[in-house]
Order: structure tokens, then C-alpha cells, then sequence
């Protein structure tokens, strides 16, 4: 038992100075992750954290479309544990355009496992839940992914930052073009078991409140002012 | 140590920030003990207070006051607003003046009501009715500092601006506003109870009544309530940086955004904005302070804000003063 808390610890202790480094675009972090495949389980817990946090930073849809208390929080874990899929289907399209586009060849398994550090700044998405300035800061999140992203592809294939630009620009495209194509019945079956797990279909937007409101109440019509 | 001391406040203060939506979020979501999170204004609970109205007489207009962002709850507003509230109910006395609605939660839950950290939020009060200028009543205009822009947010508006309403309409009810026959509905909003009266009146155009809107020193974002609001006199003093920020704070009340609701409703000409003078939005010469004199004048400042504000229902027919 002491010896599983101990492990818990140094995993925790090991999982904040990773998201640090990450978060400080640190060259070493990236380079040490890459040669480590015991790393796997930080960035693991780093997606994880991303998915959770990012998608309550968004729950607004969920309140708003009346999910239960229960499933709002399996929601949160389930968004935790698709952010891990997610991040592995990203890092193997990075990987692809990667060994396609520059010199070095690198394993698949190291693109993977660097490319889940990049998720790091996505650890506060739940302060997109900040009224007024939550979006920008959503924004701000998003802009520091793709920093992190093209540092990452920088160091891992040995290029400069303009390629790695290109890199990471066409890794987005192709990821654009497959969710459209062959990535649909992902997209679909993610989408299902957000469903599932909801029990919503979560197509209640806060717009609709003031609609629906507006509709059972009959005819309501702006008003024209007091003055000529 | 200072360094690590003002990480810890800004953390406290952004996660806090993250917390604000979620008393009316998670109300509507059905999490809490209330039921009243239907898509109506007259619930349960107006239904009650409507059978609860000790004063059947009717008045020929009703007087909402929503309280800045010191109120900690609808019976316990800053001192230095009364006189003006009872100032307001003498010098109109065809109006009835209602000052007990909170306007910073969705279910009129005051701080120091039924919920977590009640006894803390006790505790401040306790502190400020000895030292109204106390550092922690810095906390109360915080946290209800979030909750003005919770209104404001497209994203929690909706949910946050219901509750207001279904909690005005309650208070309307209470103090024998009869739905049968809408008489026209004033919102008084000072500060934040600015914003938070022209996102209720999106819900509250439901009573069919006229609605009004003055606006003392108040936030105002482009929310879509100006297309249901009748007038809007906005009352400001030139050294009032908070209101001041509002053209700024809002992208929808930029030049820019030529459809948004604020633009819509000044080029319907709806609003009324009244320079006061040089009042500041706390502090000395502010819109509530009846002590210090007005320069070249013989009035207070809050004698002064009392009179415009008469002024202005009587400019637009609806008041009858009792002088």
C-alpha cells in the first residue's frame, strides 16, 4: 500500500515538471521523452488530464442540455480517455507526414509518445469556463498546442522551424480530410458514445433557452422604444 | 515568497472565476434542491408569492432596484443605497419600489442564505457593518463581479438572465403586480445590476408589460434584452472608469458591429445617456452620497441622481412626483 501511494507520488511529481517543461517550449523535455518509452504513461496522464479539462471548460453544453450529475462526470472521464485516442491517431498522421516530408526516419512509437506532450497547455482548459474572457483563453490554449506541436516535430526530425510548420500544417490538413472521409465512423462512434453516456443528445444550445422560453409564451415581440 | 504568494492568488482567483457559472448551471440542470428551472416566469414559487402579496393595491408602475456588486443578499443591501431607494418610493408615490430581489443569484439565494460558506459570507458582513470600507467586502464584489459577467456571457446568459427574471417576477407578485394587468416595470439596475437587468428583460417581456430600464452607473453589454427593452436611461459621472469600460469591455457595442442588439436598439433610439456630473463610481461623490456637495451646486450627489432619475420617468410619462 505504501509502496502503491510512493509510485502515485513520483507519477504525479513526474507528470508536473513534464507538463512544465512542455509548457516552457523546453527542447529537453521533448528529447527526453523521445529516447524514454517509460514516458508512454506520463503522456498518457497528460491527454487524459486535457480531455477532462478541456471538456469542462466546455460544460456549458452539458448544464445546458440537462446532463445528470453521474453522467456529466463519466462524460468528463470518458472525454479524458478519448483524448488519448486522439492524440495517438494525431501523432501517427505527424509520424507519417514526418518520415514523408524530412530526411530522418523516426519510429512511429517516438513521433506518438512526443507528440502527446503537446496537449500539455489543454491541462487548463477548464478555465475556458471564465466568463467574458474564457474563449480567448481557449484560443490562447489552442495557439500554445500548435507551438508546442511544430518545437516538437523541430527537435523529433532534426529540421527547421519552417518546415516543421509545413509538417505540422500538413498533418492538420490530412487530419481535416480524413474526419471528413475515412475517419467518419470514428468521428461517428465517438460522437455515439458521448451520446451513450450523456444520455443527451446534446443539441441544446444556451440560444435555444431563450427561444423555447420565448415560443411557450406566445407572441413576443421586441419592443419599438418611447421615443418618435 | 511574494512571487509564489501572487501565483496563489492569481490561481485562486482564475479558478473562482471558473467556478462563477456553475450556481446557475448547475440549477438549471436540475442539480440542486430547487425545482424552479422551467422555461417560465410564472413558477411555483411566483405562483406563491403572488398568494403571499400582503399589498393588493396597485401602483401605476413598479420600481425593480437591483443592488450593485457589494449586495450580499435581497434584504440586506450596502447601507448607503437606501436613501435613495426610499428617497426614490417618496418622491414617486405612484410607483412601488421593490428592493428585495438579489440579482446576483439565480434563485435569490443570498450569501448568506442556505448555502456553502454561508458563515464566511456572515462573517464579511459582520465586518462591513463596522467598517464599510473593510478589505475582505473586497471578496462580496468579486464574486459578484463573476456573476455580472455571467449575464453577460452568451454561453450562461440564457440560464443566469431566467433565473433574474422568474426572481423579479416574483418579487413583482409579491408586492401586488397583477398579471392581468401589466402596469409598466422600471429596472433600476446600479453597476452590475446594470447588465443584469437588461439580460432579464429578454424573459420579463413575457408580462406583456413596458419595460424600463434606468441604469445607474451600470456595466452594459450588447445583450440581446435591449430589442425587449421600451427605454434605457443610462446615468453616469465622468469619473466613473467602471461603466466607462463597458464600450470596451464588449465587442458588441463597438461601431463595428452594426447588427449586434446594442446597435440595433441606438439606432431605434432607445437609449438616454445623462452625464451626471463628476461622480466616481465608489468612494466619495458617488451616485449614493448624500453628504458631500455637488461643486457649483447646493445639491449632494445623491440628491442630484434622485432628482434626474425623477426626472427622467417623468420625461417619459411615468411618474407622477408627490411635490
Amino acid at each position: 500500500m505504501g509502496d502503491l501511494f510512493r509510485v502515485i507520488v513520483v507519477y504525479l511529481e513526474a507528470l508536473v515538471v513534464v507538463i512544465g517543461a512542455a509548457l516552457r517550449l523546453d527542447p529537453t523535455v521533448y528529447e527526453v521523452v523521445a529516447v524514454n518509452p517509460m514516458a508512454d504513461w506520463i503522456v498518457v496522464g497528460i491527454a487524459f488530464l486535457a480531455g477532462v479539462s478541456t471538456l469542462l471548460g466546455q460544460s456549458f453544453i452539458l448544464f445546458v442540455n440537462r446532463v445528470r450529475r453521474g453522467r456529466f462526470f463519466a462524460s468528463l472521464i470518458v472525454n479524458g480517455l478519448l483524448f488519448i485516442v486522439q492524440f495517438v491517431i494525431w501523432g501517427l498522421v505527424i509520424a507519417f507526414i514526418g518520415n514523408f516530408l524530412f530526411p530522418v526516419a523516426v519510429d512511429m512509437s517516438v513521433v506518438v509518445r512526443v507528440v502527446g506532450l503537446s496537449m500539455a497547455p489543454l491541462v487548463f482548459g477548464f478555465l475556458i469556463l471564465i466568463p467574458h474572457i474564457g474563449p480567448y483563453i481557449g484560443n490562447l490554449l489552442n495557439v500554445w498546442v500548435l507551438l508546442i506541436l511544430i518545437v516538437v516535430v523541430e527537435v523529433v526530425f532534426a529540421t527547421d522551424f519552417v518546415s516543421a510548420v509545413i509538417g505540422v500544417g500538413a498533418g492538420w490538413l490530412v487530419t481535416l480530410v480524413m474526419a471528413q472521409t475515412v475517419g467518419r465512423p470514428i468521428v461517428a462512434l465517438r460522437d455515439f458514445i458521448m451520446r451513450k453516456v450523456t444520455g443527451s443528445s446534446l443539441k441544446v444550445t444556451p440560444l435555444d433557452i431563450l427561444l423555447d422560453f420565448q415560443a411557450k409564451q406566445g407572441d413576443i415581440k421586441p419592443a419599438h422604444g418611447s421615443k418618435p | 515568497m511574494i512571487i509564489t504568494l501572487l501565483i496563489g492568488v492569481l490561481a485562486f482567483v482564475f479558478v473562482a472565476a471558473a467556478m462563477a457559472p456553475m450556481e446557475s448551471l448547475s440549477w438549471w440542470a436540475g442539480w440542486g434542491p430547487s425545482t424552479t428551472h422551467q422555461a417560465s416566469l410564472t413558477t411555483a414559487d411566483a405562483a406563491a408569492a403572488e398568494a403571499q402579496a400582503e399589498v393588493k393595491v396597485e401602483a401605476d408602475l413598479y420600481i425593480v432596484y437591483l443592488s450593485g456588486i457589494g449586495a450580499i443578499s435581497g434584504v440586506s443591501i450596502p447601507e448607503e443605497e437606501l436613501p435613495l431607494v426610499d428617497g426614490l418610493a417618496a418622491r414617486v408615490p405612484n410607483a412601488k419600489v421593490i428592493h428585495d430581489v438579489f440579482p446576483y443569484s439565480v434563485t435569490n439565494n443570498g450569501l448568506t442564505g442556505q448555502r456553502g460558506f454561508a458563515a464566511i459570507w456572515r462573517w464579511i458582513e459582520k465586518l462591513r457593518f463596522k467598517n464599510p470600507n473593510t478589505l475582505l467586502g473586497f471578496i462580496i464584489n468579486a464574486r459578484n463581479t463573476f456573476q455580472v459577467f455571467v449575464s453577460a456571457d452568451k454561453r450562461y446568459g440564457p440560464v443566469y438572465n431566467l433565473g433574474v427574471a422568474q426572481e423579479i417576477a416574483a418579487g413583482l407578485l409579491r408586492h401586488g403586480y397583477r398579471l392581468e394587468n401589466p402596469k409598466p416595470i422600471i429596472l433600476l439596475g446600479w453597476s452590475g445590476g446594470g447588465q443584469i437587468s437588461i439580460g432579464a428583460a429578454a424573459y420579463l417581456a413575457a408580462l406583456r408589460a413596458p419595460i424600463y430600464i434606468v441604469s445607474l452607473g451600470g456595466l452594459l453589454s450588447d445583450d440581446v434584452g435591449l430589442d425587449y427593452v421600451t427605454h434605457l436611461g443610462h446615468f453616469y459621472g465622468d469619473k466613473d472608469v467602471v461603466q466607462g469600460m463597458g464600450p470596451y469591455l464588449f465587442p458588441g457595442r463597438w461601431p463595428s458591429a452594426l447588427t449586434s442588439p446594442w446597435n440595433r436598439a441606438k439606432a431605434a433610439g432607445k437609449f438616454t445617456f445623462i452625464d451626471l456630473g463628476p461622480y466616481m463610481h465608489n468612494g466619495k461623490g458617488n451616485y449614493f452620497d448624500f453628504k458631500t456637495i455637488l461643486p457649483n451646486d447646493t445639491r449632494s450627489y445623491g440628491e442630484k441622481t434622485l432628482e434626474m432619475i425623477v426626472t427622467f420617468l417623468v420625461d417619459e410619462k411615468l411618474a407622477k412626483t408627490g411635490e
